[in-house]
């Protein structure tokens, strides 16, 4: 990348800092630049990418975010890569430090969010919202077992997909989350959107930041899955879990401080932990929201396909296999497609009863695994037993492996 | 289900399983009409254990293993349709006649079903001329209809006659009667 300064007088850009083509008006007309800043124009010889430097760090009109983190991150955990509290019609960020912390030139100063005084008022940010989470918490009390011997007997740890698969086969069990876009849902009205999980928005009360930056004005235990909170804070033990709070641990005490409200137990040995792994910095495992649906998708479809195969009558499962696919659909949203090896789409009544109204069901005939990967061409096929050797002709044919065992030739 | 045919006798719980699978087995011989002797004599021989109310000198083993491999094991053929659970239900017969449970009852009779249930998707919806996936709704919806054809309504009637037979104390001999009356000739 070489840096390259341009004249910028008759510039005109969109509130993100976004050139605005052959236009002779604009919001940031006869500015300097971008918000009449001083900031250069960086990117590679083909202009294939544009980015902004500011004094501390470099900035992506497209994205609106910083690409580095935040320089005084720690005494202001909500901002991280965020340009102008996300908000840069009202606030300008010169330094590229925590907007309005320097003097400013914009119209109108940053306001930072003052320090929070009570960690049992997270953030002021949605009330109402935070109401409905205590009311939903206080309606928990009391009336559900949600004891992690319950969930899991016999289980010292448990993971996200526990919790994930736990969702699936209880439909019933009320678990809250967020669908990524600030709306406080349940796990059913996600997965009938076809949601099925984003990791990177960490455990946090109204108003956390995920680890790109993303705001959330929500509740969430851990929002790569979704997972009832009392249950989880009884499980906060579990390694797994501060594990991922170390990626958030101001938005972990929030919640936790949030419970605290609604008699959660073992409160003070789990705000003990992640006060320890506040500090840690540790690699992410993945490396994008798509990693990381595809892991847990591989898990899902395996999980699926052994479900729908296990629940076969007897006589039936020696000659039918079911099969699991994990895929995008058109609007990249992550599905869950199904087959049986029977022909066409037809699926035995015993298996309706497992069934979600969120999955797809495609043509099996004879092969499930095999046409479920020409069908949706998913990301993790799998299937109830080993696949059969039409299947492992035309998978092989395909290139693709298949998660399940294959049968012997 | 379960629980009715848990109140009935063995020989009528095996009656019922046998008279289910006989009358779905024409799906399975024509599709299959070299291994469909084997099948019919599997059934014959079971029922002559149930009606005569003994099994002394027959050798399940060879009978359970001469059934099971009659019918395909795989769906490596897939246009066999509902020719599959036809020859299941035959299987899980034999099963309710060596050991007549509810469960292995109800596995033929729900097999027995799957046949007829299958074979009028499938005339519904040809796998040939529907093509892509479908959603769950859609498939719930499908299957509405499929109970909604005379095949599949005819075939529950049937199978009401047939337990309400059996509830009111039929033998197995009237309950074979009214297998064999109302085969399926499909």
């Amino acid at each position: 990348m070489e840096v390259h300064t341009k004249s910028s007088a008759a510039k005109e850009y969109d509130a993100f800092g976004n050139l605005i083509p052959n236009s002779s008006t604009g919001t940031w007309i006869g500015r300097l630049t971008y918000q009449g800043q001083a900031w250069m124009e960086i990117g590679p010889a083909d202009a294939s990418k544009r980015l902004l430097l500011s004094p501390t760090r470099i900035y992506d009109p497209v994205t609106g975010r910083f690409l580095q983190n935040e320089p005084l991150l720690g005494t202001r955990p909500m901002t991280h890569y965020l340009y102008s509290n996300q908000n840069p019609v009202r606030f300008v960020d010169p330094l590229g430090l925590t907007c309005g912390d320097a003097d400013s030139t914009a119209p109108q100063a940053c306001k930072v969010a003052p320090p929070k005084e009570s960690l049992t008022d997270p953030s002021g940010i949605a009330p109402q919202q935070m109401q409905t989470i205590k009311d939903w918490l206080n309606s928990q009390k009391g009336q559900t077992s949600l004891n992690a011997q319950d969930l899991f007997p016999g289980r010292s740890t448990v993971d996200a997909i526990d919790f994930v698969n736990y969702g699936y086969q209880n439909p019933s069990v009320t678990v809250v989350g967020d669908n990524l876009q600030g709306q406080l849902v349940t796990l059913g009205q996600m997965q009938s959107q076809g949601y099925t999980g984003g990791p990177y928005a960490i455990v946090g009360g109204p108003g956390y930041m995920d680890e790109w930056g993303f705001q959330h004005q929500t509740f969430c235990m851990s929002c790569h899955d979704p997972i009832n909170p009392v249950a989880q804070a009884r499980l906060g033990v579990a390694a797994h879990t501060i594990e991922w709070w170390q990626y958030a641990p101001q938005a972990a005490m929030d919640l936790l401080s949030l419970l605290e409200l609604a008699g959660a137990s073992q409160l003070p040995k789990i705000l003990g932990m992640i006060r320890r792994a506040s500090c840690a910095t540790k690699p992410y495992p993945f490396t994008s929201i798509r990693d990381y649906q595809i892991v847990w998708g591989q898990l899902a479809a395996r999980e699926r396909a052994a479900i729908l195969q296990a629940a076969l009558p007897k006589r039936t499962a020696g000659s039918v296999t079911m099969g699991a696919t994990y895929y995008f659909d058109a609007q990249g949203i992550p599905r869950i497609g199904i087959a049986s090896s029977e022909p066409g789409k037809y699926i035995r009544r015993e298996l309706f009863p497992k069934l979600f109204p969120w999955e797809r069901v495609a043509p099996g005939v004879g092969d499930a695994e095999a046409k479920l990967f020409y069908e949706f061409y998913g990301e993790g096929t799998a299937a109830g037993r080993d696949a059969c050797n039409p299947c492992q002709r035309l998978l092989d044919n395909a290139g693709v492996d298949i998660l399940s065992g294959r049968r012997k030739r | 289900m379960i629980p009715r045919l848990d109140l009935l006798s063995d020989s009528s719980r095996s009656a019922l399983a046998l008279a289910c699978a006989t009358k779905v087995s024409p799906y399975f011989s024509k599709r299959f009409p070299d291994q469909a002797e084997t099948l019919t004599s599997t059934l014959d021989e079971c029922w002559r254990v149930v009606l005569k109310g003994s099994s002394i000198n027959v050798n399940w083993d060879v009978i359970l293993q001469e059934a099971e491999e009659a019918v395909p094991t795989s769906m490596d053929e897939p246009e066999a349709g509902p020719a599959i659970p036809a020859g299941e239900a035959a299987l899980c017969a034999l099963d309710a006649t060596i050991e007549s449970t509810p469960e292995n009852t109800y596995e033929a009779i729900s097999a027995a079903y799957t046949a007829v249930e299958m074979s009028s998707f499938l005339s519904m919806y040809p796998p040939d001329q529907d093509h892509g996936s479908i959603d769950v709704k859609e498939l719930n919806a499908r299957m509405k209809k499929v109970c909604e054809t005379a095949v599949v309504i005819e075939f529950n009637r049937f199978l009401d006659q047939l337990i309400a037979r059996v509830e009111a104390g039929a033998g197995p001999a009237e309950i074979r009667g009214l297998g064999d009356g109302a085969s399926s000739s499909r």
